[in-house]
């Protein structure tokens, strides 16, 4: 029974990761080009910041620390933030759920199993970008066993974007158009995760509430972690993550059997 | 209303089974133009929309129903509804045994559901590495899927395309790759849902033949919606007419094309231009055409002989040729008036 199961998985990514690969360019340019452009422009944003105030330290952070802050920032994008279930609000609205919904195995599970794919992918993406960015000397030197604990760490946080985006997806059972929602939350994880600016120069009143949220997890922890100047033990920020995603993923499947029942077959 | 209808010996095993079946939507109405737009964005006028009401079927093991009815006639959401693809508002639907929302590991195991209009292979991948996928999600044992990937593939002429990518393949072999897709795990219980759709007459001809063969060989329930007249014919010895998201005809397709009466399809051509306003028209239903030289009658079977003797004396005849009327013609006249109708 179990082997069953697990040969449902093992073929669902085998055949999700055959379909990521079948339009090469087109998964390049999903995989690695948003945040090449996100950390070339921010890199150098920080850059000319520092130089123009002649060096010294912002909020603690030096320069050098600010710039491998965000490198680290950016190997955790790849990491976390790059995958995306555009395909299931797409799947509710024009009705090829109904496929997913006859096949005897959980539409969500067959979503997971492209996620894993494209985390497969990701993680030699990534594993890719730490041997160049080390190459030209834009990391700290690195420790191998702080680097697997990040790169581990970062792709716990990737299931809690997965339930997140998952649970954004959903929302076309009631809704036809769900990206405006998509966009605005990608712009406040951008924002509030610490991927532009660090959480520590936040004001402290910001500080504390976003510590109740779930964003400093999507890059700030991880990358804390990658540079092991994380605040939070790490056993502790592993509690706290899997709190979030059993919570948001309980969420999930609330609003998934409530949709089942507005799910209208469209086009059949 | 006719009441349901199945072979004998097969009444206390339904395949499908439901009662007082009703689907409600809730759809918005909206107004014309900007100003309307604009209205239905402020106050949005819900309206609730009843695509299948009171709906009572049941279907024995082994049976071919063709469901038929106009364009929004409610057949489709009754095969989504006894699919488990969607939730019913009210009523009862036993399909296999199980209620068919709850959508069990072992319900889905047992059906399939051919889609014309929609499908669901993967465009991106080979049909093969397709058909593998869904030989892991229904436990087909290696051996089984081996011989009836192979054995399909030939029937249906595609075994030289199992390797090419889904997109790159015409409707006509796209739609043999979604049956075969459809039939690797054996269902029990089929729903074509307009297989044959968008394909030329020769590719219809080939997936109707084939089902037929495939039903004998193994016994299948088949639900078959189609516009395509042909298909059900060939098919469907039973028939289910929906019509408004009710049932309006359930019986076999030798009762149905007696509901307008036992009459025979009459076709006349005349050497010269013949008076239409002539009392031997009268009750024959005529239609002519343009110049008056050709004329189609239906006659009743049992005055078919002494009218169509009075017709050949009267005018010169010079082709003449009878058929019972045409299920297509039956479903055309009682769509346009359902009155017509028993029930």
């Amino acid at each position: 029974m179990m082997m069953r199961e697990l040969g449902k998985w093992r073929k669902t990514i085998s055949v999700s990761l055959s379909r990521y690969m079948a339009f090469k360019a087109d998964f390049f340019l999903m995989l690695v080009a948003p945040s090449l452009v996100f950390i070339a422009i921010n890199y150098n944003i920080w850059r000319s910041i520092y130089e123009s105030r002649g060096g010294g330290s912002i909020s603690g952070f030096t320069m050098d620390q600010m710039l491998h802050y965000q490198c680290w920032s950016f190997i955790v994008a790849l990491l976390v933030r790059s995958h995306r279930t555009w395909n299931l609000s797409e799947h509710i609205r024009l009705g090829r759920m109904t496929a997913f919904l006859l096949y005897p195995f959980d539409a969500w599970k067959y979503y997971a199993g492209e996620f894993i794919a494209f985390q497969v992918l990701q993680v030699g993406t990534a594993v890719l970008a730490i041997g160049v960015l080390d190459l030209f000397n834009f990391l700290p030197p690195l420790d191998i066993a702080t680097c697997l604990v990040g790169i581990g760490f970062s792709l716990l946080v990737s299931v809690l974007w997965f339930v997140i985006d998952f649970t954004f997806g959903l929302v076309a059972f009631w809704l036809e158009e769900v990206w405006i929602f998509r966009v605005i939350f990608g712009f406040f994880a951008v924002l509030f995760s610490g991927a532009f600016i660090p959480i520590e120069l936040f004001p402290p009143a910001l500080q504390r509430f976003l510590e109740y949220t779930p964003f400093p997890f999507i890059t700030s922890v991880p990358a804390n972690i990658f540079l092991g100047t994380s605040a939070v033990s790490l056993s502790s920020a592993t509690v706290t993550l899997l709190g979030w995603i059993g919570g948001l993923t309980l969420f999930a499947m609330w609003l998934w059997r409530r949709g089942l029942r507005l799910y209208n077959a469209a086009g059949i | 209303m006719f009441s349901p209808w199945y072979p004998s010996g097969t009444v206390n095993t339904p395949v499908i089974s439901c009662q007082s079946l009703t689907k409600e939507y809730l759809s918005t109405r909206k107004e014309p133009g900007f100003l309307g737009t604009l209205r239905s964005f402020v106050s949005p006028n819900r309206v609730t929309v009843s695509a299948i009401q009171d709906f009572n079927l049941e279907v024995g093991p082994g049976e071919i129903v063709g469901l038929l009815g106009p364009n929004g006639a409610g057949k489709t959401t009754l095969i989504k509804m006894l699919t488990g693809i969607v939730a019913p508002s009210h009523g009862v639907a036993r399909v296999l045994g199980y209620e068919p929302f709850s959508r069990p590991k072992d319900f889905r195991k047992r059906i399939a559901l051919v889609m014309g209009q929609k499908s669901q292979l993967w465009m991106d991948i080979p049909a093969y590495d397709s058909f593998q996928l869904l030989q892991r999600y229904y436990e087909v044992p290696e051996k089984e899927f081996t011989q009836r990937v192979h054995s399909l593939g030939e029937i249906l002429g595609v075994r030289h395309l199992f390797h090419t990518h889904i997109r790159r393949l015409s409707l006509g072999e796209r739609m043999k790759m979604e049956l075969m897709a459809c039939l690797l795990h054996n269902p029990d219980l089929c729903f074509l849902d307009e297989p044959t759709i968008g394909l030329d007459v020769v590719a219809q001809k080939h997936i109707r033949d084939f089902f037929k063969e495939y039903q004998r060989q193994q016994k299948t329930t088949i639900i078959l919606t189609s516009h395509y007249m042909a298909d059900i014919e060939a098919l469907c010895p039973r028939i289910v007419l929906v019509l408004g998201g009710r049932k309006r005809f359930d019986g076999t397709i030798g009762d149905f094309e007696g509901v307008l009466g036992r009459a025979k399809f009459v076709t006349l051509s005349f050497g010269e231009p013949v008076d239409r306003d002539h009392p031997i028209w009268a009750g024959l239903n005529p239609q002519w055409d343009e110049d008056g030289t050709s004329v189609e009658l239906q006659i009743e079977e049992e005055s078919l002989r002494e009218r169509s003797i009075a017709i050949l004396s009267a005018f010169p005849v010079v082709d003449y040729s009878t058929e019972k009327l045409p299920i297509e013609r039956v479903l055309k006249t009682l769509l346009a008036n359902p009155h017509l109708l028993p029930g």
